[in-house]
């Protein structure tokens, strides 16, 4: 958590060095940018759900064993949840959001002009610390992660993703702590 | 956003009064209610002993260099003590030596009558907690129960037990190290408690909060229908809605003492989210398209109903899955295992490499084989999935893996073997059939190569037993899935829906627009023109 609050107050920091703000990035707290933050989410989660077979079986055919699905829960949370694990899924919305979407895209599309190559990006770059959960799984984030970037370079608004990202962790953790109280 | 639940007040004058009156009134009902509700209930006692690791002189090699080495600790050891103490290898010989006495063993934790030393064993895990201090090599075992003195009793038993347990060894195999530590019992639990009257209070403050959480929903609610003729904004809807379902959630948690606050806020965060979400869609668009105001709702909540009520009657009729659990430990076999130690002070069980290593063991054809041998699954699940002939071993193999889960308990050495079937005696029947094998393995290896220094042994920690009940993870998942799903559906048919319903207005309106042109009379061109 401290990680992350660290980052998005250097964030903040550069981004005061050059006259803007989280404003600039998209950032603006409005009723309408909740309520569209749950479709997105919904569609999110649709689009690693319809990903995730793909990437599973490309794997099981590439290495002629059904790939191992890490316990990410387990690894991240253990076996009790506290209150900073909430709040931490709500902030790594944030900080992930701000800083690979937000600030990245911006900054790529400054420098290059090119939306696509701003998207992919920042996808890539999004993609590519999630593969300690393993590579299929890291993978099929492709499609969530997609789906937030397009939005972000459509709408110039950062709010829906961040609460949408921050939804799909707390529901991750809903559905451990499920599993953790049902002895399991 | 909440400055719309804040600035709505002043702007409707008379909504405070409203708001008070109703918050206060709820607050004071379930106050009152629970509070008495709680006091009326049978008193629950805790009882404490400490214990502290000490290195064992013993273990010579050990003691300088070892996790208890002076002046340290190693937080792996105590969390993995500490789930060895709740383990079946410690509560049982509890459970019989408290059990011995008839009387008392019918007085144990409030049952009449006498179950199996599973049961018991089940029974006694829920009244006990085993907490490592921070920063120490010690841990507190916490016991409740309804007679203070049953409480102590159980407690020094239990840290009597665990400071005589040696290590449940493999037979026929050289003998496992003399242990690195021993266990002091400091101070024994006492059936006079000291500080039950902070506990009341503390009672009586969670009760006030609970009360007040439910009061400030209860007062929003009645703001909301009040005044509801100056509501309609769509910008209002969402954040009134989710303080509304968030505080709802949040006092229902804090009012239940078994809760957990962190799940329920999570959920009640997520619950408040998906309904103040909707309704905010719901509100914009019937003011997006006033021609077609009731088309979205209606769709959305007929789909997602269906959705639902799919799952509901999936997870009703579907068949139900049981989970059992084996955990063993491992430990090392030869004393001088300093080459493997992954850090300083540390043992090599410990190596999360090393546990990954032996969770992969477990999973793989050589421990599940004589599984599928001793248990004749070929002919079973023939039987029970295929049309009565046995199946082929790989599609066994397969399915097996399937149902399983080996995984390490975080931050100790133990490892945790977790089947899920159709059946609850089967379940546990895989689950302590492959920690058997893998031990047999281990033994196999250990009386071939006395000496191997990467040798460890296991020691089977939680025999697996068969689920008294359904795992309703399963069931509840399905649910949640199902709800998601149409979450998704009634989305996509509500967008449909309402876009369908809003070209056919649109068509209609250019029709009746275009014989309204075609009328002699009536239509838009001037007759100054002709």
């Amino acid at each position: 958590m401290l990680y992350s609050a660290g980052a998005l107050g250097l964030l903040s920091y550069v981004l005061s060095r050059s006259s803007r703000g989280f404003k600039d990035l998209g950032l603006r707290w409005t009723s309408r940018g909740v309520a569209v933050a749950l479709p997105l989410a919904l569609g999110s989660e649709l689009a690693f759900a319809l990903l995730a077979p793909m990437t599973f079986g490309v794997a099981e055919i590439a290495s002629g064993d059904r790939p191992h699905v890490a316990d990410i829960g387990n690894y991240l949370l253990g076996t009790s949840i506290s209150m900073v694990a909430v709040l931490s899924a709500i902030l790594n919305g944030f900080f992930e959001e701000l800083i690979v979407r937000g600030y990245l895209m911006t900054e790529v599309k400054r420098f290059t002009g090119s939306i696509v190559f701003a998207i992919l990006c920042s996808v890539a770059v999004q993609t590519s610390y999630h593969f300690y959960q393993g590579g299929p799984t890291a993978l099929a984030h492709v499609g969530t992660f997609m789906v937030f970037a397009v939005y972000y370079a459509k709408t110039n608004r950062i709010l829906p993703p961040i609460l949408a990202h921050a939804a799909l962790d707390l529901n991750a953790l809903v559905m451990y702590a499920l599993r953790l109280i049902s002895g399991a | 956003m909440f400055q719309n639940v804040i600035a709505f007040i002043p702007r409707c004058p008379g909504s405070a009064r409203v708001f008070l009156t109703a918050a206060g009134t709820v607050s004071a009902v379930i106050f009152g209610v629970s509070t008495i509700g709680s006091f009326s209930a049978p008193r629950v006692y805790t009882r404490t002993v400490r214990m502290k690791l000490l290195p064992n002189p013993g273990n010579t090699g050990e003691v300088k260099s070892g996790p208890l080495a002076v002046g340290s600790y190693d937080s792996r050891l105590i969390q993995t003590e500490c789930e060895v103490m709740r383990s079946e290898v410690i509560l049982a010989q509890v459970v019989n030596a408290l059990g011995s006495n008839e009387t008392q063993g019918n007085k144990q934790l409030g049952t009449q009558e006498r179950p199996d030393l599973a049961g018991r064993i089940a029974q006694l895990k829920t009244h006990i907690e085993v907490r490592p201090v921070p920063n120490t090599n010690m841990m507190d075992v916490r016991v409740r129960s309804e007679d203070p003195e049953e409480a102590a009793q159980i407690a020094n038993a239990l840290a009597e037990t665990y400071r005589a347990y040696p290590g449940k060894l493999l037979g026929g195999v050289p003998a496992l190290v003399p242990s690195p530590f021993k266990a002091e019992v400091m101070g024994r639990a006492l059936t006079v408690g000291k500080s039950e009257r902070l506990k009341l209070l503390l009672e009586v403050a969670r009760h006030a909060s609970g009360a007040m959480l439910f009061g400030v929903a209860a007062g929003a609610a009645a703001v909301w229908v009040v005044f509801r003729r100056r509501r309609p904004r769509a910008t209002d809807v969402l954040p009134w809605l989710f303080v509304i379902v968030f505080f709802v959630v949040l006092g229902g948690s804090v009012l239940n003492s078994q809760a957990n606050l962190a799940v329920t806020t999570a959920a009640g965060l997520l619950l408040a989210f998906v309904v103040g979400g909707v309704a905010n869609w719901f509100v914009f668009l019937r003011k997006r398209y006033p021609e077609t105001p009731n088309v979205f709702p209606a769709v959305f909540i007929t789909a997602f109903l269906l959705a639902v009520g799919v799952g509901i009657l999936d997870a009703a009729f579907s068949a139900e899955w049981y989970c059992s659990t084996a955990r063993l430990r491992l430990r090392p076999t030869v004393p001088d295992r300093a080459g493997l130690a992954t850090a300083p002070g540390g043992y090599a069980v410990y190596d999360p490499q090393l546990i990954k290593t032996q969770c992969d063991v477990i999973r793989s054809e050589n421990t599940l084989r004589p599984v599928i041998h001793d248990l004749d699954l070929n002919r079973l699940w023939g039987a029970r999935y295929s049309d009565g002939t046995p199946l082929q071993t790989s599609w066994t193999l397969a399915a097996l893996r399937r149902r399983m889960e080996v995984r390490r308990v975080p931050d100790t050495c133990l490892i945790e073997v977790r089947v899920f079937s159709e059946k609850a005696d089967e379940a546990a029947r895989l689950a302590n059939g492959l920690v058997e094998t893998y031990r047999e393995h281990l033994r196999d290896h250990l009386v071939a190569f006395p000496q191997d220094p990467t040798a460890i042994q296991a020691e089977f920690l939680d025999h697996a037993v068969p689920a008294a009940r359904a795992w309703p993870h399963y069931q509840l998942a399905q649910l949640i899935s199902y709800a998601s799903i149409g979450l998704c559906l009634a989305f996509a048919a509500g967008g449909g829906a309402l876009w369908v319903a809003s070209e056919l207005v649109k068509a209609r309106q250019k029709a009746s627009d275009r014989r309204f042109d075609d009328k002699p009379g009536t239509g838009q061109r001037p007759d100054s023109m002709v």
